[in-house]
């Protein structure tokens, strides 16, 4: 199919019938207008568009007839106009792994950077809700922009979380082979001795060629037996595997925050609780900066790593050059009393299901959680976070049937995150060619976390390019101390540093041993931990068995103490306070 | 540090065995209480509510109270403790690894521990309830603690979940602090908590108490805006369709249930009952760990403290008598087993050459009127109560004289319907 508008708006007829849709393209990008019935065949129109070859964004404006259109005119606010921040050389909106990560690249130079982040801490969004998979590589399409900067950023992953100091493991992934493995329809033609010489040697051959042309190192191909030795747990009937031994696992929050921490540390001025309502032009539509609530920062280029508001964001340059269609994925965690039930990341090879939706893994976190998922459900509302039962239930079935004796009543959390996709199913990195000075940052969906330092290095080229002087800054120092964490220190270690500080001996979080040094600590770094949610992604406090229960009065207190502020007033997050009121006698 | 008897936890359950086995001739300067909260007494002091010591002291005190007795009494005999301090780990041959900011890591070797560590509340992602992940769902006993202990509110419009004791108590505190509990939901056909709190906490404040329903879906990205109920058909457990109703709050308590908080006996080995959450224990509340004992919460869920401290001290005076080397017991066990109707039972053995007679409490799986509680022996009877009604809320309990086990290979302990 050419990249025609006459092509793409004749396929989106056939294949979405209840549609109506015109479509227009202009310097490669598609633009989608009209109606659709429902939210599956609006994703549909305009992934159809963005699969074209010659199509590199997708904008839709159309109308989808199930969504109530509950998008009240937003309110015009007087935005304070006075300027707050003169003349940076760039503004990054969006303090996710992206924005963070090209903070910290940027810190390298000798630049003024202000990074902008409309939450109390940096990290949420996407960034904090997903599995922490630092990926391989295998699963985007060669050309693409992802599966290049998803290579080469996984292999910058050593280096990087040892200056860092942030816990990293190559634990490799296990892609099983399955009576799962071909679709039903397929099965039923196959005469039994074909499909078991294709389940046990033909496929795994076949992935470990299409990865080794997609060069991704490391790839061995398994009989199930090898399989099974690998992971003792998985079901008897596996036909054979692919060990991917680049497969990495890292807790996302983590990582973000030690980027953010170090970028901080070299110079960059993070504002928290701050959020961009538009971007600033001149008459010739350059960027000058950004106007927020708070008031106005110049800039000479702004980095748009707004997530899922990244498309509302780039329009507000006049800069249409791709959509955000939302893509919720749901995880479960398990107790960490069955951190020894799988040793790799394990996936299951599945022919015909949604290319879209294909994916997840049963792994476990750093720590030593298992953790399950996620699910991919393309939902209306960017905020929507929601965990519904049938994923709960669909997630429970897709792993337990790779582990059928797992004990999933030890389930202590589940949460979700909405992937910022768009249609082209891409990473949309660019200088935009509407607004000069805008780098749009976009579609940063899976694998963003293991692309993280390349697309950083990326887009410090594209500014580059785009006329920014690079003079490194000679001292940068690529160093951060992650401070100690009680859990995981020899008795002798914990012995000495109580002795130094007696808060090391005081515990406030049972289930994941945190003391209250490290809560003290953890609002006391560079990016300080402002609310209850803050203070458990740094330290753990919270993340365990009983969710809070015990650490919750405690870490309010702290909080309370430390921000001196009353206690009714911490937040769990933005928004969000802990508790109400004093009681009468309180 | 080497002692006689290391107690972990000082609650009701830690007390009471701590003042038993100083009672049997333990030293006090020989025992420690190792409590990781800042002072002695465990839940107690955040229950001020009454209704604690009916049986021990015939009279009605509050939480508070009823602690305070039993730390006076180790305060006087000069049993040691040791507040803020968190027992970390214990190894099988009882060396207990803790720490405090005061005296920092410690190890203390003992000739016999007692595990009291109590239960912790099951959460909110463990009954699976689907949506958000807002500010504002609460476990009951943290609402409780905030409320009494540090003062504050944690909302303004509560929805209670679950009819456990200390949610029905929390309806009534949230009210009287000025708060509207929107109601008291139960998914289960009859209340889980006791009746006596139904009466006092629900209907004398008039919080509408729904059974057969439950919380299906939580509402709010930022602070809670409400909750999706629905009835539950009580054959299935499923939501009946067309029943949801959404329910504006702005807080939810969840009181669904305890869990024996048995980290600690996990790592070092303990034999645990799956239907209990605790170790199993024999007669004298000894684990499949020589020397290791466990009392209250941590060995079952109990419902009221006056059995708490019943069980605690025979749990004391066991681990006294093997610290002075008494004979050794493990000889051969008698298993008690749960009959008809029968959810488990505490002990779980007994060992035969005991003498003295045990009584043996367990709880029933659902309610039944006129009905009999039975130990029974290769098919006699050796014991039975008459009931006029058991319910799964109320623990039951069978006295079982030593002179009928003397051929005995197990115990049944059953509910018989006549």
């Amino acid at each position: 199919m050419s990249g025609s508008a006459e092509d793409i708006e004749e396929e989106i007829g056939s294949e979405v019938p209840n549609s109506d849709i015109k479509v227009r393209v202009e310097d490669g990008i598609a633009y989608l207008s009209g109606k659709t019935e429902t939210w599956e065949e609006y994703v549909g129109a305009g992934h159809i568009a963005g699969e074209n070859d010659d199509i590199r964004g997708v904008v839709t404006d159309v109308d989808v007839e199930e969504i109530e259109d509950n998008q009240s005119e937003s309110m015009e606010r007087q935005e304070p106009d006075e300027v707050i921040k003169e003349k940076q050389d760039i503004v990054i909106v969006g303090a996710g792994v992206s924005g963070c990560s090209i903070a910290r690249e940027l810190s390298k130079y000798d630049l003024d950077v202000t990074l902008v982040e409309r939450e109390l801490d940096v990290s949420l969004g996407a960034s904090k809700a997903n599995n922490g998979c630092v990926h391989v590589g295998i699963d985007q399409g060669k050309e693409t922009l992802k599966h290049k900067l998803c290579l080469r950023g996984n292999a910058m992953f050593d280096d990087l979380t040892e200056e860092l100091d942030v816990p990293f493991r190559r634990i490799g992934t296990l892609l099983t082979i399955t009576d799962r493995t071909l679709p039903e329809k397929v099965e039923s033609y196959l005469p039994s001795f074909v499909r078991s010489i294709l389940l046990k040697h033909v496929i795994p051959k076949l992935v470990t060629f299409y990865g080794k042309m997609k060069n991704v190192p490391g790839l061995e191909t398994l009989s199930g037996k090898e399989a099974k030795e690998l992971e003792p747990n998985l079901k008897d009937d596996i036909y054979s595997g692919v060990l991917m031994s680049t497969m990495g696992i890292i807790s996302p929050y983590e990582w973000v925050i030690a980027l953010a921490e170090n970028a901080v540390e070299n110079g960059v001025e993070l504002m928290l609780d701050t959020e961009v309502i538009e971007i600033i032009s001149n008459e010739e539509n350059e960027v000058e900066g950004v106007q927020t609530d708070r008031g106005i920062i110049e800039a000479d280029y702004v980095i748009n790593a707004a997530g899922v508001y990244a498309d509302e964001l780039a329009e507000t340059a006049g800069a249409k050059e791709f959509t955000i269609h939302p893509r919720k994925g749901s995880l479960i965690i398990f107790d960490k009393n069955n951190s020894d039930y799988n040793d790799h990341v394990v996936s299951e090879l599945r022919f015909g299901g949604d290319e879209y939706t294909k994916g997840g893994t049963a792994m476990k976190t750093p720590e030593g959680n298992p953790e399950w998922g996620p699910t991919a459900v393309e939902v209306p509302d960017k905020e929507d976070k929601s965990v519904t039962e049938e994923e709960i239930n669909q997630i429970l079935n897709k792993y337990g049937f790779l582990f059928p004796d797992f004990e999933t009543g030890d389930m202590i959390r589940y949460f979700a995150g909405v992937r910022a996709s768009t249609f082209t199913e891409d990473f949309f990195i660019e200088a935009s060619d509407k607004a000069p000075g805008l780098i749009n940052v976009a579609g940063i969906q899976s694998p963003g976390l293991a692309s993280s330092p390349a697309i950083a290095e990326y887009v410090v080229r594209i500014l580059g390019s785009e006329g920014l002087e690079l003079v490194e800054d000679p001292d940068f120092d690529p160093e951060r101390d992650g401070g100690p964490r009680f859990e995981e220190m020899s008795e002798e270690r914990r012995k000495e540093l109580i002795g130094e500080d007696s808060e090391y001996g005081r515990i406030v979080c049972r289930c994941e041993k945190v003391t209250e040094k490290e809560v003290l600590e953890a609002i006391d770094e560079p990016v300080p931990a402002l609310t209850v949610d803050a203070v458990k992604r740094r330290t753990r406090a919270g993340m365990g068995r009983c969710q809070s229960g015990f650490c919750r009065p405690r870490v309010i207190n702290i909080l309370s103490e430390e921000l001196g502020i009353p206690i009714e007033e911490v937040k769990k997050k933005k928004g969000a306070n802990s508790v109400t009121r004093r009681t009468k006698e309180g | 540090m080497d002692v006689k008897l290391a107690v972990i936890g000082a609650g009701p359950a830690g007390l009471g065995a701590a003042l038993a086995a100083h009672e049997e001739g333990i030293d006090a300067e020989e025992i420690h209480l190792i409590e990781r909260d800042v002072e002695l007494g465990g839940i107690l002091p955040q229950c001020i509510h009454n209704g604690f010591g009916k049986f021990n002291f015939g009279e009605r005190m509050t939480g508070p109270e009823y602690a305070t007795h039993y730390v006076e009494e180790v305060e006087d005999a000069g049993i040691n403790y040791h507040l803020n301090t968190m027992a970390l780990d214990i190894s099988e041959d009882r060396v207990i690894t803790a720490v405090n900011p005061e005296e920092g890591l410690m190890r203390i070797g003992a000739d016999a521990i007692i595990l009291a560590m109590g239960c912790r509340e099951r959460s909110r992602y463990q009954i699976r309830i689907p949506g958000e992940r807002p500010a504002g769902v609460f476990p009951a006993g943290t609402v409780q603690r905030l409320i009494n202990m540090e003062g504050v509110m944690p909302g303004e419009k509560a929805v209670i979940l679950g009819s456990g004791d200390v949610g029905m108590i929390i309806a009534r505190r949230l009210e009287l602090e000025g708060a509207e509990v929107e109601g008291v939901y139960e998914i289960m056909s009859s209340p889980s908590g006791l009746p006596r709190n139904v009466q006092q906490c629900l209907r004398d404040y008039d919080i509408p108490f729904h059974l057969n329903h439950t919380v299906t879906e939580v509402h709010g990205d930022k602070r809670l805006e409400g909750v999706t109920v629905s009835e539950i058909d009580p054959d299935t457990f499923e939501p009946i369709p067309g029943t949801e109703r959404y329910v504006e709050c702005d807080t939810l308590v969840l009181s669904v249930g305890l869990i024996p908080e048995n980290e600690l006996s996990k790592e070092v080995g303990i034999s645990l009952d799956g239907r209990t959450g605790g170790p199993i224990v024999d007669e004298e509340r000894e684990t499949s760990v020589d020397g290791i004992f466990g009392c209250g919460n941590v060995v079952h869920v109990y419902d009221l403290v006056d059995d708490v401290t019943k069980n605690s001290e025979l749990a004391g005076k066991s681990a006294a008598r093997f610290i002075q080397g008494g004979t050794d017991r493990r000889v051969e066990n008698i298993s008690i087993n749960a009959g008809n109707n029968v959810a488990y039972t505490v002990p779980q053995g007994i060992e035969k050459s005991n003498e003295e007679p045990v009584e043996v409490f367990f709880r029933v799986e659902r309610e039944e009127e006129n009905v009999k509680t039975q130990a029974v022996v290769s098919g006699k009877v050796i014991e039975e109560n008459a009931k006029r009604v058991v319910k799964p809320p109320i623990m039951e309990s069978l006295s079982i004289s030593r002179k009928d086990l003397s051929e005995a290979e197990e115990v049944l302990i059953r509910v018989f319907e006549e």
